[in-house]
């Protein structure tokens, strides 16, 4: 008996000084979202217009998320190394929780949307389909898609298709994403929306007709996405 | 921890002995007193090639060594059908399990899809009408298939020398009669399901080559790239190891679609999937004559001809991938770009899959 009641003691105990000390990190959730200038996005419905004036809808996009790194107000940081597969159709894949985020006052984060040269090789992921299916064939320099953005525009009574698929170390998309957030042991939810437009113009207006509805080997035509990609998530 | 309390000790042993003996006196036979020891199915292990993902191996139907081999022999046994048919009549060996064309009731005309890598496949039939291949058996049984006699089934199965003790061994079924006819049914499927999923095809001169295993000639390396490079654009369906994305597309082989050229629409009635069919492994496409979810084209240089100049550019939901800009008049590939596309495609002919013992018919 004496044994026993001792044991509970040191259970308590450990429990209670369990609860006193304080974390010293939390977890931040990132959700992502996507909008056509401010309102969600719709996919396989031809309502959207870019600012070159094509008409479109969206029937496909997926990309990856990497690098992404918590930027504190006293200039420190804290990187994570998490690979992101994301299709926007499928909801599991547009959520990601960090745990163990140091806790402190953050100003933004910095990411890249693609996948940085150090691992942008063929088979550099896990062999699931949905990396295997973003694989950028080596005759074309090899790695994995960095983005496919797929769907229709009107062109003169006709709809053909459209294809911004972006890839190759050059296309590496730098994301810059000011926001003010603290971590203090808590769980937080930050949410990230991408503004399809926002690839297509700003700095360069991309127009399906003269720049091509489809990217792939074009590396004009990706470069220039690349750079209007820059504040997707920032409009 | 120490036990305190020796009689309770004492009794667990006795306890534990009595069932024990109990145990070992219970046999594990059939009603005709056959002793098949215990129920004990060894786990399979799918030999995973290099480059694939993780198979798709569903809870409720593990694959077990035994399971495979009840399996296999049920894939080419007619005791399923009551006029002869077994698997086997339409999905042959030597044709990588498939065959040419089948005639539904309906009056459709489809192409026998080929046996390979089914276990990476999250949807079956040329318009992904079944996303569980452990269902999609059960329709064999129907008339227009196996035409299958439940009591001649029962009858035949349990009279049989061998195929109740692989029942025992596969799924612990002591009375083959104790089961319900679609009990019985979905033990075979399951069976007959495992057997497909061990067929594993990764051994192609193409499988190698991506793995840098072996080498090509120099035509072979000429297709390779009109198929992964912008050129023939083959790969954003037809890409990786598998050779196919596992997804629906429209390739634009009708400018109106309809019947079973609707495709996908038939099965969702969604608009948006008029025209889409389920994107075909080319593993062993050499073999697997004609092509199409309708074998429309009798060869691959027909194949090669439509996606060089045949597409239907206006088709309804054309994948994006068919109609960029520059292609409006078909890829324009000479003679010899043909040529060595079609002896790349030659490249996905696997012998080594359909000549793996394994597979063989074991009657
Ligand atoms: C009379 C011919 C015939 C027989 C017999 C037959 N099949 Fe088929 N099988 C077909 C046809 C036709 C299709 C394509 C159906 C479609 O796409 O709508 C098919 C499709 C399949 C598929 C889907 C393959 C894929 O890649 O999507 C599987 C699996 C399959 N059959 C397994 C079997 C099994 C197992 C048996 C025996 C129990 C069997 N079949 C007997 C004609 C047959
Ligand atoms: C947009 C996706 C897509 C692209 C790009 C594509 N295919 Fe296909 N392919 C399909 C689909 C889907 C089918 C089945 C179509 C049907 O049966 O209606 C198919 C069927 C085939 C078949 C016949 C398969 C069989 O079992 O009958 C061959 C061979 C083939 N494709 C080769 C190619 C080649 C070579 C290229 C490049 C020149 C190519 N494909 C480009 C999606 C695609």
């Amino acid at each position: 008996m004496k044994t026993k009641a001792l044991l509970i003691l040191i259970i308590a105990a450990s429990v209670f000084a369990g609860c006193k000390k304080e974390k010293d990190s939390g977890t931040v959730t990132i959700n992502l979202k996507y909008s056509v200038d401010g309102v969600l996005l719709e996919f396989d419905t031809m309502k959207y217009n870019n600012q070159a004036g094509n008409h479109y809808s969206v029937t496909r996009l997926e990309y990856y998320l990497s690098n992404i790194t918590f930027y504190k107000s006293d200039g420190s940081f804290f990187k994570t190394d998490l690979i992101q597969y994301v299709n926007a159709r499928t909801s599991s894949t547009n959520q990601m929780v960090f745990n163990d985020i140091p806790n402190g006052n953050y100003t933004g984060i910095t990411f890249n949307i693609g996948i940085d040269s150090a691992h942008n090789y063929t088979y550099s992921l896990p062999t699931t389909t949905e990396n295997n299916n973003m694989l950028w064939p080596e005759p074309m320099g090899g790695g994995y898609h960095f983005m496919k953005l797929e769907g229709y525009f009107e062109d003169a009574g006709s709809t053909p298709g459209f294809a911004t698929h972006i890839g190759t170390n050059h296309c590496l998309v730098n994301i810059n994403h000011p926001e003010n957030f603290s971590v203090k042991g808590n769980d937080n939810n930050l949410t990230l929306t991408m503004n399809i437009n926002e690839w297509y113009k700003n700095p360069e207006t991309y127009d399906f007709n003269t720049d091509g509805g489809y990217s792939m080997g074009n590396m004009m035509a990706m470069m220039k996405i690349v750079r209007n990609g820059s504040d997707v998530f920032n409009q | 921890m120490k036990i305190k309390n020796n009689y309770l000790y004492v009794m667990s042993v006795f306890v534990a002995l009595i069932v024990l003996l109990f145990a070992c006196k219970k046999k594990d036979s059939d009603p005709q007193g056959n002793d098949w020891g215990p129920y004990k199915p060894t786990p399979y292990q799918i030999n995973v090639p290099v480059g694939f993902p993780e198979p798709v191996i569903p809870e409720f139907n593990k694959m077990t060594v035994e399971g495979v081999s009840l399996g296999r022999y049920l894939y080419y046994d007619p005791i399923l059908s009551s006029n002869g048919l077994s698997c086997n009549s339409c999905h042959i060996r030597s044709l990588s399990f498939s065959k040419q064309l089948f005639v539904t009731l309906a009056g459709e005309t489809k192409s026998i899809p080929p046996h390979v890598n089914l276990a990476w496949n999250p949807d079956f039939n040329w318009t992904g009408s079944e996303p569980v291949l452990d269902n999609l058996c059960l329709g064999d049984f129907e008339p227009e298939f196996f035409n299958t006699n439940k009591d001649s089934l029962f009858y035949r199965l349990s009279k049989s020398t061998m195929y109740p003790e692989k029942f025992y061994k596969a799924f612990g079924i002591k009375d083959i009669n104790q089961l319900s006819y679609d009990e019985l049914k979905q033990k075979i499927v399951y069976a007959i399901s495992q057997f497909m999923r061990s067929m594993v095809s990764g051994n192609s001169k193409y499988n190698n080559f991506i793995h840098h295993t072996a080498m090509m000639t120099p035509s072979e390396i000429r297709g390779f790239n009109i198929f992964f490079t912008e050129k023939g654009d083959c790969f954003h369906c037809h890409g990786g190891d598998l050779t196919t994305d596992n997804s629906f597309h429209n390739t634009g082989l009708d400018a109106n679609p309809t019947s079973f050229n609707m495709g996908r629409y038939n099965y969702t009635g969604n608009p948006n999937d008029i025209g889409k069919f389920s994107t075909p492994t080319l593993i062993n496409i050499e073999l697997t004559a004609p092509y199409m979810h309708d074998g429309r084209f009798q060869t691959l240089e027909e194949v090669i001809e439509f996606y060089n100049s045949g597409v239907h550019n206006t088709s309804p939901n054309i994948d994006p991938i068919m109609t960029k800009p520059g292609k409006e008049y078909g890829l324009g590939l000479t003679p010899m770009e043909k040529a060595d596309l079609l002896n790349f495609l030659k490249t996905f002919t696997d012998t080594s899959f359909i000549n793996n013992p394994e597979y063989f018919n074991p009657l």
